[in-house]
């Protein structure tokens, strides 16, 4: 059996919360990733493909352009604190409960 | 500038190598262990870590270059500083985190634990060390052009001793401070550069009473009759060419950052998962923190000094952001901004060097060439120390040679070189189970040569166009055009081609061990180690009898 570690992993791995876990944490990960490649692609595609309608179009006293640009600034903060913040309180105590049934292989 | 100017400049950055190198002194361990002297034993937080990460990441042509660029062509040259922030959210979400659960001290580490070890520690360490020379080399090229400008040295001798300066203090700092030493200068020059910057931008917009539509209508009305094109997009990538070349920079951009060897060290400098998150997430508020600050300095640049002046200075665009402090707060403020642009260098090289030294020492002496020894903590540590002072050497003498060239490709070529070579086998490593070592090989030797083939016959090394003012091309090498590939940025085609080269290969092949460790570190890289588990095991490389035995 090929393994670069000296515990067992079996357990861990067909425990139900590990299970939750992954799910889990593949939701998260998925949909923030979606958010941002939804997001700067709109922001790079138009502003080099469609540059003139971000350009002339306005929303108030600001064009289109500046505020995907504005967007695209702050969304990868938003993005970041919000799966630092899921992961510290969602994902971190189920981690914690699936190391614990990491066991060490008798040798 | 006046002869006092270049002293005072000289001065203030004498005062923060002497601060710094004492610190340095101060926190280096004379005999220290491998976890030590490469990650400092994994000892900083999270925060510490966040901003040690921005200051390993904005170099100098982040600062100089971007204001600069944004001074002149405005709205596309931010769209470019952006591309910068969005690779760390690749960083934070896929990578950090798996990375540090499942790696010791380099990047192979974490590759290596399922794939065929010999030939993949090969792989890795070649594409760190081709990705960190390109990085260093544009560094230690763009530290000429600096001189140049802040200590006003014209004659190339000259500016070349101050390379080789630059050079040696740097090689002094991770000798002596390992990454102890190197992270503590990259958060001091992380807060320095960014108090700067918060300062500059405060004092920009105090000069329009605070108001953001006012220091607008300046810089439009500063740029002449084409002004208003510069809150516009369009004024760069405004042809179907210029158009792909920018998505191509953009998809490299975006997947570079998170395979890039020094950024990704980085992550094995915190004890666990949740901190490696945190230093991500502290980087990219720090970084999109600096990408505002530079909008700010670049648009004021071009309301208050004005694109003619830019222009007209010895070093161009990259004048911009001190020609404004010049404006702003007199001799005192450019001495700082200047001594600010240095410590960006000297702390980007540190990390280079301490990156590629430990990829030698680590993946390539300890695991390759010494495999079948038992090769002692020390001497590994003493090896990486040689190769620090050679790798530093090597950084000198390229830069010397490669003062006064166009050098902002070879940062593009790092970034798509780390994008194409290095980011595909990470992330198929890390979640696809079918992956095998022939794939991961393919697709990093196929990422790496092929991004370094199609830079050197793009237009950025030769065949631009004669540039009628300046009588010069654009490209690296004058007076030959030997190019065929019409994007300067190679990664839109490399980047799928590593890909999927990593896929095919994997496809067409069977690797058991891969199959079957994928399971196991699947749960690690979510979980991480139970505490006082080695990460792996450690004494002979795989495939070694040993730890078939330690393994049953």
């Amino acid at each position: 059996m090929n393994t670069p570690y000296s515990f067992d992993t079996h357990a861990a791995r067909t425990s139900p919360t590990y299970a939750e876990l992954k799910s889990r944490t593949r939701r998260i990960t998925l949909s923030l990733l979606a958010a941002f490649v939804a997001i700067y692609g709109t922001y790079v595609g138009t502003s080099v493909y469609a540059s003139e309608a971000v350009a002339d179009a306005h929303v108030g006293p600001l064009s289109v352009a500046w505020l995907l640009t504005l967007t695209a600034t702050a969304t990868p903060v938003v993005i970041a604190v919000v799966f630092m913040r899921y992961s510290d309180r969602v994902l971190q105590p189920l981690a914690d409960e699936v190391r614990a049934l990491l066991v060490e292989r008798d040798q | 500038m006046d002869d006092n100017s270049s002293l005072l400049n000289f001065l203030v950055f004498a005062a923060f190598v002497l601060t710094t190198l004492i610190i340095v002194f101060r926190v280096g361990r004379r005999s220290a262990s491998q976890e030590e002297f490469f990650t400092a034993s994994g000892g900083f937080s999270g925060r510490k870590n966040g901003f040690a990460l921005a200051g390993d990441f904005l170099s100098a042509a982040a600062f100089l270059g971007i204001t600069g660029a944004v001074a002149l062509n405005g709205y596309d040259s931010y769209l470019y500083a952006i591309g910068f922030l969005v690779g760390w959210l690749v960083a934070l979400l896929l990578v950090a985190q798996r990375l540090r659960n499942t790696g010791r001290l380099t990047m192979a580490d974490a590759i290596c634990l399922r794939l065929n070890e010999r030939p993949m520690r090969v792989a890795a360490g070649v594409s760190t060390l081709a990705v960190t020379f390109f990085y260093l080399l544009a560094q230690m090229a763009g530290a000429g052009g600096l001189v140049a400008l802040l200590l006003d040295v014209p004659s190339r001798a000259g500016q070349s001793l101050v390379i080789a300066g630059v050079g040696l203090v740097m090689i002094v700092y991770v000798l002596v401070g390992g990454m102890r030493g190197t992270t503590i200068v990259q958060i001091l020059k992380a807060v320095l550069l960014l108090s700067t910057c918060a300062v500059l931008a405060i004092w920009v917009l105090s000069r329009f009473s605070l108001s953001i539509p006012g220091m607008l209508d300046a810089a439009v009305a500063s740029a002449g009759p084409e002004g208003a094109a510069l809150l516009e997009p369009g004024k760069v990538y405004g042809t179907a060419l210029t158009r792909l070349d920018f998505i191509s920079l953009a998809l490299a951009l975006a997947l570079g950052t998170a395979g890039l060897p020094h950024i990704l060290m980085r992550f094995y400098t915190v004890p666990d998962a949740r901190q490696a998150r945190r230093s991500a997430a502290w980087a990219i508020g720090l970084i999109c923190l600096f990408s505002v600050f530079v909008l700010v300095l670049g648009l004021g640049a071009a309301s208050i000094v004005g694109p003619e002046k830019i222009l007209g200075s010895v070093s161009g665009p990259n004048s911009a952001g001190p020609l404004l402090a010049f404006e702003l707060g007199g001799r005192w403020m450019l001495a700082i901004v200047c001594a600010v642009a240095f410590a960006t260098i000297l702390a980007v090289v540190a990390g280079l060097l301490i990156t590629s030294a430990a990829s030698f020492a680590h993946d390539i002496y300890e695991r390759v060439i010494r495999r079948r020894h038992q090769v002692g903590d020390q001497e590994v540590v003493r090896v990486a120390r040689w190769a620090v002072v050679a790798i530093g050497l090597l950084g000198i003498g390229g830069g010397i040679v490669a003062n006064g060239q166009n050098v902002a490709f070879l940062v593009a070529l790092a970034f798509a070189v780390a994008a194409s070579a290095n980011l595909p086998t990470l992330i198929l490593t890390m979640y696809w189970k079918r992956f095998t070592t022939t794939g991961a090989l393919w697709s990093m030797y196929g990422g790496l040569i092929s991004s370094v083939v199609l830079i050197v016959f793009s237009p950025a090394v030769s065949g631009k166009p004669i540039n009628p003012a300046t009588g010069k091309s654009a490209s690296m090498i004058q007076g030959v055009d030997f190019h065929w590939f019409p994007l300067d940025n190679p990664g839109i085609v490399s980047i799928p081609l590593a890909f999927a080269l990593g896929i095919v290969a994997s496809l067409l092949t069977r690797d058991d061990k891969s199959r079957e460790v994928f399971n196991d570190l699947e749960v690690v890289g979510l979980v991480g180690a139970p505490p006082q588990t080695p990460f792996e095991v450690v004494g002979p490389a795989a495939g070694e009898p040993t730890r078939e035995a330690l393994a049953k």
